[in-house]
């Protein structure tokens, strides 16, 4: 499925409603006049002023009449359900809670998080859109941003006030207790939960252009003034940093305008300066001369008559200021220094908003890591050494519960030798994982209340040969049930309060990992069955091969008609769905369309990924194998429609189908009691590259299969394609339709 | 009176080829179920010599659908259709007379058809 703005920005109208109907849910709880109403009241305003923003954008790209994906009444059901699922269901728990022993912060924290969640939601979309389109997003991350800015300002706000003056949620039994603890809970010195969203908003609005913009504009802004240049012009790179674009300029002469596009950096004079890592200065006419064909000289000089003196100042990995002056010369020395002092000042701001920014970076990329090529152990390696940045500990591992829940194992261990520990399970009564398996949550322990009998820590102790002092165990919950923990031990000070937030934190995210890895192993699983499944042929097919009558061991070259059929878009159509329903879905695919192959007699080579590979005419030739393999397209098309119609497949659901016919290699591989027919060589790559050319609902089949099919069925030529891998380009044609009763064409086929 | 055929089969390809064979038989008349459920609620309502059946429906296997037909009394014959003969080998069941596997022929299921329904 391709992704455009307007997906997303339907995507986030949605999101607003929910978040419209989660604040009128919670309002109720309040006394109509109480200060927590009135808050709530004030955000659901905020929520309903973005709804109309988000809404506005929609329809102004609507009046554009750009490529629009139309999303019909059953997507937009289909998204909001999503929207739902991701942000609610999910959550039902946390608001089960928040209704029962919450006040407002705990519901404004909440809300805060929700629209982090949303960002980071809208980052992930942004990966996936072209260019054009981004800018849109941006538009859509700037908004929200400021809402999560004006949930923080409340909740500081409301933290200050003493627990009287907040009011639990009416008609619900809260206790003193409870409220007390969850103001001191914030009270404490350092906010994690809120540091962390106030860095994740920092870094959404410094990750902008224009704020990076305006960050240097300011700094620039003094010594600009003394200098009163004639003009000066802002660059930055682009993503690509072949290209950058004009984000600011100043102008004495009101009437000079630029447009800010997107220009080649080769193109322009800062070229130069960027390539030279220094400031450039040109006086002389006769340099001057040997510029004139660069984009900026050229919008310059129709402004400007004379050019007198030009300095860029290239900021590196960023993108360049050009000054330019007609009244006179600037002073090298002068502007050297002043401008070292300007730079390094804004050169060190700008690391440290990115360090701050590629360490949000870094926890983003492990939190959205669904990784199905990477084995555990790196994943918990990497968490390790995130948890390292973060927190202070002298030693750190993660065991894992076997799945009988009766021993413990040590799976990764930071900073010492733990190859000779692992996977030496120990019986779970000698752990504290034991205490944490009746509880769910996690503790700290200081050195005198500690047990040292106790697994973690005796194998702490044993290889750090070190005594363990300050101690931390979180578990891992999966779907409410721990399956393992992450255990710390500093020796240099007793944990905080932010510590223990950041590891419940982390061991959510880490389970949030285990269960997309369940999930893409639930899928790999129904690939494989897949697979096992295509070590069939179809029973008429095996019963003749057992005989003997119809096999060579050897590889041989034989024409066959090769037919590849893959799913369009699956993974973003499986990220919004649950792995059950995935796995239904693919074992409803798999399972229709295999039953068609085996009734047409196919070969099914293999499953790659969400396609599968199938082959004809080889161990046994049919009448017309080139035509019975493309009927076998066509009714693989019409069962998917068919399926969509009932409701069994999604709208969005789109299979395309290539098909070649040529020589190709055939070899039985493997032992006689498992017997493998593959097929390789040109004819196989050029059937899986029209595949991938072939848009939704299409079947392409190359000039060779044309030849057999024509008389019985209507094919459109459809140019010449250059396919990945072919040095020429390859004659395609399209197949339209039936030029007689299906059936009727099958019989003269089959 | 015209023997009637219930043809139970998830797969909308398969289910049309059988149709058309069917068709050509002036001798009977048939009905088609989607899923194992639909064919339950069908087999309530009406009576019909003859069943041909996919193992693998959408919602239940095919001998599963025989199971639960166990106590209704009703009394038919069974064409099973698999993917996999071999995994049926040892099944039994007095009411599936014959199990044929991918991919079924015209011939083939005329033969069944006419067997079982002696026409």
């Amino acid at each position: 499925m391709g992704m455009n703005a307007e997906l997303v920005i339907n995507m986030a109208i949605q999101f607003e409603k929910v978040g419209m109907k989660f604040y009128k849910d919670i309002q109720r709880h309040f006394p109509p006049d109480s200060n927590e109403a009135k808050t709530i009241e004030y955000l659901k305003r905020e929520e309903a002023a973005h709804l109309k923003y988000f809404e506005d954008i929609y329809n102004d790209l609507r009046a554009q009449k750009r490529a629009m994906l139309q999303l019909s009444p059953v997507q937009t059901e289909k998204i909001e359900r999503f929207v739902n699922q991701k942000f609610f269901a999910e959550s039902e728990k946390t608001r089960e809670t928040l209704l029962h022993d919450s006040n407002i912060i705990d519901i404004l924290l909440f809300a805060a998080r929700m629209e982090m969640d949303a960002i980071n939601y809208y980052k992930q979309m942004e990966q996936m859109l072209p260019y054009a389109e981004k800018k849109i997003l941006h538009r859509i991350l700037k908004e929200e941003g400021a809402h999560l800015q004006v949930i923080l300002e409340l909740v500081y706000k409301i933290k200050n006030y003493s627990q009287n003056d907040l009011i639990p949620i009416d008609g619900l039994d809260i206790t003193k207790e409870l409220s007390s603890k969850a103001i001191t809970n914030y009270r404490d010195t350092e906010y994690q939960d809120l540091s962390l969203l106030n860095t994740t908003l920092r870094t959404i609005i410094d990750n902008s252009d224009t704020d990076a913009s305006s960050l240097i504009r300011e700094a620039l802004l003094p010594f600009l003034s003394e200098l009163d240049p004639e003009l000066w012009m802002l660059y930055f790179y682009d993503t690509d940093k072949d290209y950058c674009h004009l984000s600011d300029f100043h102008s004495r002469n009101p009437s000079v305008t630029f447009e800010n596009k997107l220009l080649p950096i080769t193109n322009l004079l800062i070229n130069q300066a960027l390539a030279r890592k220094e400031i450039l200065v040109i006086a002389d006419p006769e340099r001057q001369a040997t510029i004139h064909g660069t984009w900026d000289i050229k919008k310059t000089k129709a402004y400007v008559k004379e050019l007198r003196n030009i300095i860029i100042i290239p900021f590196e990995g960023i993108g360049a200021i050009e000054i330019i002056n007609t009244n006179g010369d600037f002073d090298p020395t002068k502007v050297n220094r002043e401008f070292t002092a300007v730079l390094s000042n804004i050169i060190r701001v700008i690391t440290i908003e990115r360090e701050g920014m590629n360490r949000l970076n870094e926890f983003y990329k492990f939190f959205t890591f669904s990784g199905t090529d990477v084995n555990i152990e790196e994943i918990y390696k990497k968490a390790l050494s995130l948890i390292a940045k973060e927190i202070q500990a002298t030693y750190a591992s993660i065991f894992h519960l076997t799945s009988n829940k009766q021993k413990l194992m040590l799976m990764c261990g930071a900073n010492f030798r733990f190859q000779d520990a692992q996977f030496i399970p120990v019986a779970i009564e000698k752990t504290y994982m034991a205490d944490m398996l009746k509880t769910g949550v996690g503790f700290t322990s200081h050195e005198k209340t500690l047990d040292h009998k106790r697994f973690e820590i005796s194998i702490l102790e044993r290889l750090s040969a070190d005594t363990v002092m300050n101690f931390l165990a979180m578990p891992i919950m999966l779907e409410q049930e721990p399956v393992g923990e992450i255990i710390l031990f500093n020796k240099n000070g007793s944990f905080r309060r932010r510590d223990i937030d950041f590891m419940e934190f982390m061991a959510k995210e880490l389970a949030a990992i285990l269960v997309k890895r369940r999930q893409v192993k639930q899928i790999m699983q129904i690939q494989q069955e897949g697979q096992y499944l295509s070590r069939y042929f179809s029973p008429n097919l095996l019963k003749r091969l057992k005989k003997g009558e119809i096999f060579d061991k050897e590889g041989v070259t034989e024409e066959i008609t090769v037919l590849f059929a893959d799913i369009r878009g699956f993974t973003p159509m499986s990220e919004r769905m649950s792995p059950q329903e995935i796995i239904r879905l693919l074992n409803t695919y798999f399972g229709r369309i295999v039953n068609i192959i085996l009734q047409n007699d196919g070969v099914i080579d293999k499953f790659i990924g969400d396609a599968i590979f199938v082959y004809w005419g080889v161990p046994i030739k049919h009448k017309n194998d080139t035509l019975l393999a493309t009927l076998t397209g066509i009714a693989i098309q019409e069962e998917v429609a068919f399926m969509k119609e009932k409701g069994i497949l999604p709208e969005d659901f789109h299979i395309g189908i290539g098909i070649n016919k040529g020589p190709a290699i055939l070899g039985n591989i493997g032992s006689e009691e498992r017997l493998e027919f593959t097929a390789i060589g040109d004819t196989v790559n050029t059937a899986s590259r029209l595949c991938g050319i072939a848009l939704k609902d299409e079947i392409l089949v190359a000039g060779s299969v044309y030849k057999d099919i024509f008389f019985d069925l209507e094919v459109a030529p459809h140019g010449k394609q250059a396919l990945k891998g072919k040095s020429k380009e390859t004659l395609v044609y399209k197949v339209m339709n039936l030029k007689n009763q299906f059936f009727e064409i099958y019989k003269k086929a089959f | 009176m015209s023997q009637k055929i219930l043809v139970i089969e998830s797969t909308h390809f398969i289910m049309q080829l059988i149709c058309e064979k069917l068709k050509t038989f002036p001798e009977i008349t048939f009905s088609t179920a989607t899923s194992g459920e639909e064919a339950l609620a069908v087999l309530q309502k009406e009576k019909f010599e003859l069943l041909i059946l996919n193992q693998n429906l959408v919602d239940l296997r095919g001998t599963d659908l025989l199971t639960r037909l166990d106590r209704s009394g009703v009394e038919f014959q069974v064409i099973l259709i698999t993917s996999n003969p071999e995994r049926l080998k040892g099944y039994e069941d007095p009411r599936v007379k014959s199990i044929l596997g991918f991919p079924i022929t015209f011939d083939e299921l005329e033969k069944a058809v006419k067997d079982m329904l002696k026409i």
